[in-house]
């Protein structure tokens, strides 16, 4: 998506969450709901060809020169309905159902295999390690099977046309720093949960959907709006050469309210709030959800009048879910282990393990077997990876020292098997990501005194004001070696704290820094923790993540300006509040 | 409303018809926005708006796809789209037809009819419209004050008498569920020869109506539809070289669809000549007649000559900016293009030639100008060309073919283009002259296309033979000729059958750009008899060619 084959220099890895979710009123723990694994279900027509073929396929191969080492295939079958309304009206109402398939071939052995990174990147370029296609959606299994024939087909052969380039890579260049192998031995287990079905009402969910949107019609600020209802069943189906099979349910439904408006100056401002549920009686009432497009509505029409952020350094709060998303790039993003390994990375923790890099009282550890923390339910929950591999927490940092990184099967120094962190979306290859990355304190202190704290560290500092962020977009950062290593936050929240203890909102400012700087700078922790529910794009494609934490202060985070589009706000009123017609 | 005639075989309901259409939420809600906006929409520094149109497409889109008998995706969406014209100036100069001639002009509203989001929406978009003809103005005056006064110059936007035809029919359409059994059906055909490796079908089908109305008063209603199949099938030869096979179907009136019986038999067509490509032998470099015959003569056409017809000049564009560019035509008025006795017509106004259906019929264009027959070749000279409002010298007026590519404003396009000569002889005699010039150039055969490898997405495959004297023909495969001829070719025509044949497609501006989306453009057919060209290239392929598969291929489950 960003840097795998986009073209002549390596571009910008950019990994920026999608919209944040609901803010629950979470006491001050870390509860998390681990559910019990539920097997035992009877595989589907489809795992069973996809275990068919491939031992074929395996065998078959056997006979070339240069025999493959290893093989998976990957099924998701996604049901998806979508239904959007509008200030009262629905703007759209679809479904789709697909299948898609993602063949992985392995040539070479676990030592170097045709996934090795190649310098010279353009040389490796339309060789891809691994081959989507769609299938049939129906039970079909000769047009299936044909389909998985032609693309292990084309696998195979990409595969060794990139495994020649790696070879006369090895030739030219010089020793890679981190010698580790390309691809870890791993057990392969079995594991069948029934298919996944979402049932959605549309006789039900149509009228409902028009009447939550039509609260934001009260509002004539507001440009546009929408309520959606988003839901998404997928079954993923794998079946490795190794002998891993499993069949599991990956069920989400979001229900997010939207709204937009430009400023008098031109800045465009949006607000946006989403409930993700794994079902859809975990849903909330129409009373909370109304409660919630209340808030967009009104912190938009805040935002409208709030001044413009000036560039500005000081001591800030970051509450929860702010701090969560903070911790996903500024640390999240770096750990994860293939980002140790890729000569062009930054390398930022690479050599960091058994070294303190946070303040003693942090812990921070990244578990996708979370279902619900704190009573909500994550969006980075799953049983496996996209490598077969059972998911596992992964204990990254105990009391502020780092203890290990996110892994897929590619070992890097010091780390050589796969927590089960090995993450993709259809048509891409896995690297290791980030599922639910949760900060934990040891101890914390009040709300009310994280906020003195920071009114006396504005003092110290000599500021006429500290920062407070209760609410972001989401944000990006740039871990490659040509590049700053940097993140950046997108708040829509943000809040001037003067010494009086008032509060002032502002609008536009965006949050810059850099990762060791910025991890050690942090000073306290509140008690309310918090979550934030979304997605994120990275070179594997999109996932599913969360990001908890408590509250945070820290003693320097700096703000910059917003860019912002030129365009003057609508010339003339909106019609609805236009006198004469 | 009696006239309306409820042909629907899916409820398609467009929830104008239970009173008159003009009344309906959507269309008053065009019409205040669009008077609110010519009176009052303005900025200090610049004039209100002189003229402005929406286009309103109520649309029901299917896609449905099946491979080898198995339905891999099936979607169906209601689609509600209004395209913005909205200028300022005045008629002789405006904000128009400047920059890369790309364009953001439309905007998809809400599936449910509601007069106050409808108007939130087209108020919303009218404004950014507005700013963004503001902007285009100035840029533009500042480029024409960088050059030189054209002789050339015209005004930027013809007057023409505003439109009102009101024809609501709704367009008969196939339930999603016809479609998938369809799509499964025919693609059934290629899952029975082992020979083809993949083999899909994918029907698309579009149908609604089109709403246009204007600051000069038009307010005209018409129904739009089509309904496309493509078929295709792949394999490999034995040496590696890569085989495609196929063909697609476009119509735009359900009489004019062919019966399934039809279909699955030009399928097994399609499969039978995939199979007969594997052992043909590869066709070898070759220079001489050609014989264009059946669709591809009219392919030819289409490629070589058809959207250089469109007259609207180059848009006014900053220096090194990309975009459309002037037809190949320009400056070739009354020249001789094409043969003597040869003459080229191009009429929205019919949809039937001979038993031929043609696709680009239409009431009015997408700048709700009435249809019109033109007059483009006579006996071989060219006389006009296909205009929009955007005149050019010589052709102050819009003669009805303003269409628009995907992601750009409209300029004239083709509709259905027939191309016929006085001077046509027997299909028979035309070959038999092909055979005689090979010879008398020392050939041992002449090269006969019947199918030319058309742009994605309807991916048909150059169908090649050669013709020996003794009038026996033998398929070759390899053959890649569309690179190889260009429009000066045709001038080289030396004989022309006497039976047209048709190719219909969904036009997307012709191959400057490429379809983003496959469903998007405008319907065109072109006709013409078979065409044999004096001297054109035939090239073999060139360089290594991939392995077959490694793996044998899995058996059909007993």
């Amino acid at each position: 998506l960003f840097f795998v084959g986009c073209g002549a220099t390596p571009s910008a890895p950019k990994h920026r969450e999608l919209a944040p979710p609901v803010v629950a009123d979470v006491p001050s723990r870390v509860d998390a709901v681990r559910p019990p694994p539920t097997g035992g279900a009877k595989p589907a027509p489809i795992l069973e060809q996809l275990g068919a073929e491939l031992d074929r396929s395996m065998k078959e191969l056997a006979k070339q020169p240069v025999a493959p080492y290893f093989a998976s295939y990957e099924v998701n079958d996604i049901a998806t309905v979508n239904i959007e309304a509008s200030f009262g009206k629905l703007r759209s109402s679809s479904d789709t159902h697909a299948r898609t398939l993602d063949v992985d071939v392995r040539l070479g052995d676990f030592k170097l295999d045709n996934t090795h990174a190649v310098a010279d990147r353009m040389a490796a370029y339309g060789d891809r390690n691994t081959v989507t296609k769609r299938l049939p959606v129906e039970e079909d299994e000769y047009a299936t099977r044909t389909a998985l024939w032609l693309a292990t087909d084309e696998a195979y052969k990409s595969a060794q046309r990139k495994l020649e380039k790696v070879r006369a890579d090895a030739q030219v260049s010089v020793a890679a720093e981190d010698r580790s192998d390309d691809f870890s031995r791993e057990p392969p287990t079995q594991y069948y949960e029934p298919p996944v079905v979402i049932a959605i009402d549309r006789a039900v969910w149509e009228p409902r959907l028009r009447a939550l949107s039509a609260e934001l019609g009260k509002y004539g600020d507001i440009t546009g709006s929408s309520v959606t209802l988003s839901s998404n069943a997928t079954t993923t189906y794998f079946a490795s050469s190794e002998g891993a099979r499993y069949q599991t349910p990956h069920p989400h439904i979001r229900l997010s309210i939207s709204a937009w408006t430009t400023a008098e100056d031109g800045m465009e401002l949006h607000r946006f709030e989403a409930f993700d549920v794994g079902r859809l009686d975990q849903l909330p009432a129409d009373d909370v959800i109304r409660a919630k497009i209340d808030v967009v509505a009104h912190d938009l029409v805040a935002l409208r009048k709030a001044p413009v952020a000036e560039p500005y350094i000081g001591p800030a709060i970051l509450e929860g879910k702010a701090a969560g998303v903070f911790f996903h790039e500024v640390f999240g993003h770096r750990i994860e282990g293939h980002r140790q390994k890729a000569n062009d990375e930054g390398q930022t923790f690479a050599k960091m393990i058994g070294q303190a890099i946070m303040p003693a009282f942090i812990s921070v550890f990244d578990d996708p077997t979370i279902e619900t923390l704190n009573d909500e339910a994550l969006n980075g929950y799953y049983r496996y990876d996209d490598q077969g591999v059972p998911a596992a927490n992964a204990s990254l940092v105990e009391n502020g020292v780092l203890k290990t990184f996110l892994m897929s099967r590619s070992p890097t120094r010091g780390v050589t098997r796969s927590n089960g962190h090995g993450r993709r979306s259809e048509g891409f290859s896995v690297v290791s990501r980030q599922g639910n990355l949760v900060v934990a304190a040891s101890h914390t202190v009040a709300d009310a005194e994280l906020k003195a704290q920071l009114l006396r560290e504005v003092k110290q500092q000599g500021k006429p004001y500290g920062l407070l962020f209760r609410e972001l977009d989401g944000g990006f950062t740039l871990t490659q070696r040509f590049e700053p290593q940097s993140f950046k936050l997108l708040p829509i929240m943000a809040f001037r704290v003067f010494p009086d203890g008032r509060e002032e909102l502002v609008r536009g400012a965006d949050v810059e820094g850099t990762p060791l700087r910025a991890l050690s700078d942090i000073m306290a922790a509140g008690t309310t923790v918090a979550t934030f529910n979304g997605y994120c794009g990275a070179e594997s494609g999109y996932v599913p993540v969360s990001a908890t934490s408590p509250s945070l202060l820290i003693k320097h985070l700096e703000i910059a300006r917003h860019p912002k589009a030129q365009d003057k706000p609508p010339i003339l009123p909106a019609p609805s509040t236009d006198s004469p017609r | 409303m009696n006239k309306l005639v409820t042909l629907v075989v899916l409820a398609f309901s467009p929830s104008l018809m239970a009173e008159p259409w003009e009344e309906s939420p959507s269309v008053r809600a065009m019409k205040d926005e669009l008077a609110r906006s010519m009176s009052r929409l303005a900025l200090p520094d610049a004039s209100k708006p002189y003229f402005m149109s929406y286009s309103l497409y109520d649309l029901q889109r299917s896609q449905v796809r099946a491979s080898l008998g198995a339905l891999v995706s099936s979607t169906s969406t209601r689609s509600r789209s209004v395209d913005i014209d909205l200028r300022i100036g005045d008629y002789s100069y405006d904000n128009s037809n400047f920059g890369d001639g790309s364009d953001s002009r439309s905007i998809t509203l809400p599936v449910e009819e509601d007069y106050d989001t409808i108007r939130r929406d087209l108020w919303i978009q009218t404004d950014r419209q507005y700013k963004r003809a503001v902007e285009m103005l100035v840029g533009k005056k500042a480029v024409k004050n960088g050059e030189a006064k054209s002789p050339d110059e015209v005004a930027s936007f013809s007057k023409e008498p505003p439109s009102h035809i009101t024809e609501l029919h709704a367009p008969v359409v196939m339930e999603q569920a016809k479609l998938e059994a369809l799509a499964k059906k025919l693609s059934a055909v290629l899952r029975k020869n082992r020979d083809a490796y993949t083999g899909a079908v994918s029907i698309s089908q579009v149908a609604g109506l089109d709403y246009f109305i204007s600051s000069e008063g038009s307010a005209s209603v018409q129904p739009v539809s089509f309904l496309r199949i493509i078929v295709e099938c792949g394999t490999q030869a034995d040496d590696g070289m890569p085989l495609h096979d196929g063909f697609s179907v476009y119509v735009t009136k359900p009489d004019q669809m062919p019966a399934e019986a039809e279909l699955i038999a030009k399928v097994e067509a399609a499969s039978k000549e995939l199979s007969a490509l594997r052992t043909a032998p590869v066709v070898d470099d070759y220079a001489g007649p050609v014989l264009f015959r059946g669709i591809a003569a009219a392919q030819l056409v289409r490629n070589l000559l058809a959207e250089d017809f469109g007259g609207t000049p180059a848009p006014t564009s900053r220096p090194g900016a990309h975009g459309f560019g002037d037809s190949e035509l320009v400056g070739k008025l009354d020249q001789r293009i094409l043969p003597v006795g040869v003459s080229v017509v191009d009429d929205p106004t019919i949809d039937h030639l001979g038993k031929l259906a043609l696709a680009g019929a239409s009431k009015f264009d997408e700048e709700g100008v009435p249809v019109q027959k033109v007059s483009l070749v006579e006996n071989g000279m060219f006389k006009r060309f296909l205009m929009s409002r955007i005149p050019r010298k010589g052709f102050e007026h819009s003669n009805g073919h303003a269409a628009s590519a995907p992601y750009s404003s409209p300029r004239a396009h083709p509709a259905n283009l027939v191309l016929s000569s006085m001077k046509a002889t027997s299909d028979r005699d035309v070959a038999a002259r092909a055979v005689a010039l090979a010879k008398e150039q020392g050939l041992k055969y002449v090269i006969v296309v019947d199918e030319l490898e058309a742009p994605e997405p309807d991916l048909a495959a150059a169908v090649v033979k050669r013709r020996y004297a003794d009038g026996h023909e033998e398929l070759v495969r390899g053959a890649r000729l569309r690179s190889q001829l260009t429009m000066r070719s045709l001038k080289d025509i030396i004989a022309i059958g006497n039976i047209p044949a048709v190719v219909s497609y969904l036009g997307n501006g012709g191959s400057r750009y490429g379809t983003y989306d496959s469903s998007a453009g405008y319907s065109v057919s072109i006709a013409a008899p078979s065409l044999l060209l004096r001297d054109a290239d035939v090239k073999k392929p060139v360089g290594a060619q991939r392995l077959g598969p490694l793996v044998p291929r899995p058996t059909e489950p007993q």
